[in-house]
């Protein structure tokens, strides 16, 4: 199943009715020329009517279709499971941040699960030829095909620790270096002050090439973190 | 020097643009210069007469060919003589010119002569060739009917009286040329030379048929099929609402979309006619409008010189 990153951009396929409009609606009155042989152009006209209504017929299908092939483009569609193909291979660390600041409730929503269905997006996206770690709040990189790391995620509960964004990026920048795939870091936090205020005095953090690393933030607490046992309970 | 001679311009009138020759003077002066040109221009040519089967010697006048100056006799008695031949002495030719809506058109009014105007010309200048041959020589003009007839006379007035006819003719409505082909077994009771000047934008199987029964009252038929150029290659890009003068029929098109199906279709028509005629020894030229006026006049020699 396709999804869009940018669903509303599809709105935009009501252009596609344009060319019909046009070619319907709002054709002018062409301007009168005198020109005595006619019987040429209907002679012409008469060999060649249903080829030319079929090519006009044609350029306004292809006029169409490539109106919505711009929108659809516009929408950035992406496919789940990825698909045979779709991207080159590359090297990918996943950094969830599952310290004990995801097990409180957001909207309804614990944090730990606005991080959770990001990261099975971003591991559902990944294929074969791909190269995952999943790195945690414990700090052990974790490596294994796509799958194995998405049962992980399922089973991922958050821990009682502290997450030194700095280090964890450090780590992450050493697995990518080790391989020879172009590489992303993604980061899936709530962005707690502590794990961000480690990061920024973490100079090591230079090391990490432009472009490299991406950040996905979860919602921030509106209201004073609950202990863990009272989010438990909750 | 050879500036000069690189900048040289033709001055022969029948060499020139046909616009630029009608822009010297009037009908009389520019058929004379084009003709005067032509002649000799053909003293350089290989191409032949109307006509070769020898009847006599007359004296030699200024403007005959010297090619027919029978030098044997020139040896013999000191005089210049040129050879005449039968169909020269004999010949009797109707012009038959289309004046029709759809002749008075021109595809770049100012850059290039209307149809009815360029075969206004060349009707006059061929006119003035075959009655400078003593050819006797009429003309008829039609549109949806016949407009005017000038029985064929040889005498010097002549061509003036064709002038007059042909200054005066304007466009009609309609095209009916049958009825006008017709006429002309009125006015050739002997065997003649008929050429008939159309934009053949009429009903060809009515005219083939009146050219055929030409032809086979023993006439020499040369059809000088007038063309514009705009006629031949459909210009502009534009969608256009394409309107004939005569019949008033329309058509809806983008030129630049239709252009080639377009020149397939007229070359097809002109094969079409090219190919009818032969097959009833008729002769068939095609001249367009930007033509020089001299080679139209060589055109109309040569197929009238293949004519059985």
């Amino acid at each position: 199943m396709i999804s869009f990153t940018l669903p509303w951009v599809l709105g935009g396929l009501i252009a596609v009715a344009v060319p019909l409009v046009l070619h319907l609606v709002a054709r002018r009155e062409p301007p009168l020329v005198s020109f005595p042989a006619v019987r040429y152009l209907e002679d012409t006209a008469r060999r060649h009517q249903r080829r030319f209504r079929l090519q006009h017929l044609v350029l306004l299908l292809v006029r169409m279709l490539l109106i919505a092939v711009l929108v659809l483009a516009a929408a950035g569609p992406t496919m789940p499971g990825g698909v045979a193909g779709s991207h080159a291979p590359a090297a990918l660390v996943l950094v969830v941040d599952n310290t004990l600041s995801s097990a409180a409730i957001v909207d309804g929503t614990p944090v730990l699960e606005q991080l959770r269905s990001p990261a099975r997006r971003i591991l559902e996206r990944a294929g074969a030829g791909d190269r995952v770690w999943l790195l945690t709040a414990d700090g052990i990189p974790r490596s294994g095909d796509p799958a194995t790391l998405r049962e992980q995620v399922d089973q991922m509960t958050s821990l009682p620790l502290r997450l030194d964004l700095g280090a964890a990026l450090q780590t992450a920048h050493s697995l990518l270096a080790s391989s020879p795939l172009a590489g992303e870091i993604i980061v899936l936090s709530d962005l707690q002050a502590s794990a961000v205020s480690a990061a920024a005095g973490d100079r090591t953090l230079v090391g990490v090439p432009e472009g490299t690393l991406r950040a996905i933030a979860a919602s921030r607490r509106s209201r004073p973190a609950r202990s863990p046992g009272e989010a438990r309970g909750g | 020097m050879s500036n000069a001679a690189t900048r040289h311009r033709p001055q022969r009138p029948d060499l020139l643009d046909p616009v630029e020759v009608s822009r010297l003077g009037g009908l009389e002066v520019v058929t004379q210069g084009i003709v005067e040109g032509f002649i000799a221009g053909l003293h350089r040519s290989p191409r032949k007469g109307f006509s070769v089967e020898f009847a006599e010697h007359r004296m030699y006048q200024p403007g005959d060919e010297l090619r027919y100056v029978d030098w044997k006799l020139l040896g013999r008695t000191d005089r210049l003589h040129v050879k005449q031949f039968e169909e020269e002495t004999n010949l009797r030719a109707m012009l038959v010119l289309d004046a029709s809506r759809s002749m008075d058109w021109s595809g770049a009014p100012g850059a290039r002569l209307s149809k009815l105007d360029y075969a206004r010309r060349l009707a006059a200048a061929l006119a003035l060739v075959l009655l400078r041959q003593r050819d006797a020589t009429g003309l008829i003009c039609f549109d949806e009917t016949v407009r005017s007839v000038t029985p064929p006379r040889a005498r010097q007035t002549q061509w003036r009286d064709l002038l007059a006819v042909l200054g005066a003719i304007e466009a009609g409505q309609g095209t009916a040329a049958e009825p006008a082909l017709r006429r002309v077994v009125d006015q050739l009771r002997r065997r003649g030379l008929v050429v008939f000047i159309s934009d053949l934008l009429l009903d060809q199987e009515l005219a083939l048929t009146a050219l055929r029964f030409l032809r086979h009252r023993g006439h020499q038929v040369l059809v000088l099929h007038v063309m514009d150029p705009a006629e031949v290659e459909l210009e502009g890009a534009a969608e256009a609402r394409f309107q004939d003068p005569e019949s008033g029929a329309a058509v809806t098109l983008r030129p630049d979309v239709w252009s080639a199906a377009y020149r397939r279709t007229v070359l097809d028509t002109i094969a079409r006619w090219r190919l009818a005629c032969r097959r009833h020894g008729i002769a068939y030229e095609r001249v367009t409008t930007d033509l020089p006026f001299g080679t139209a006049l060589r055109q109309a020699l040569v197929g009238s010189t293949h004519l059985a």
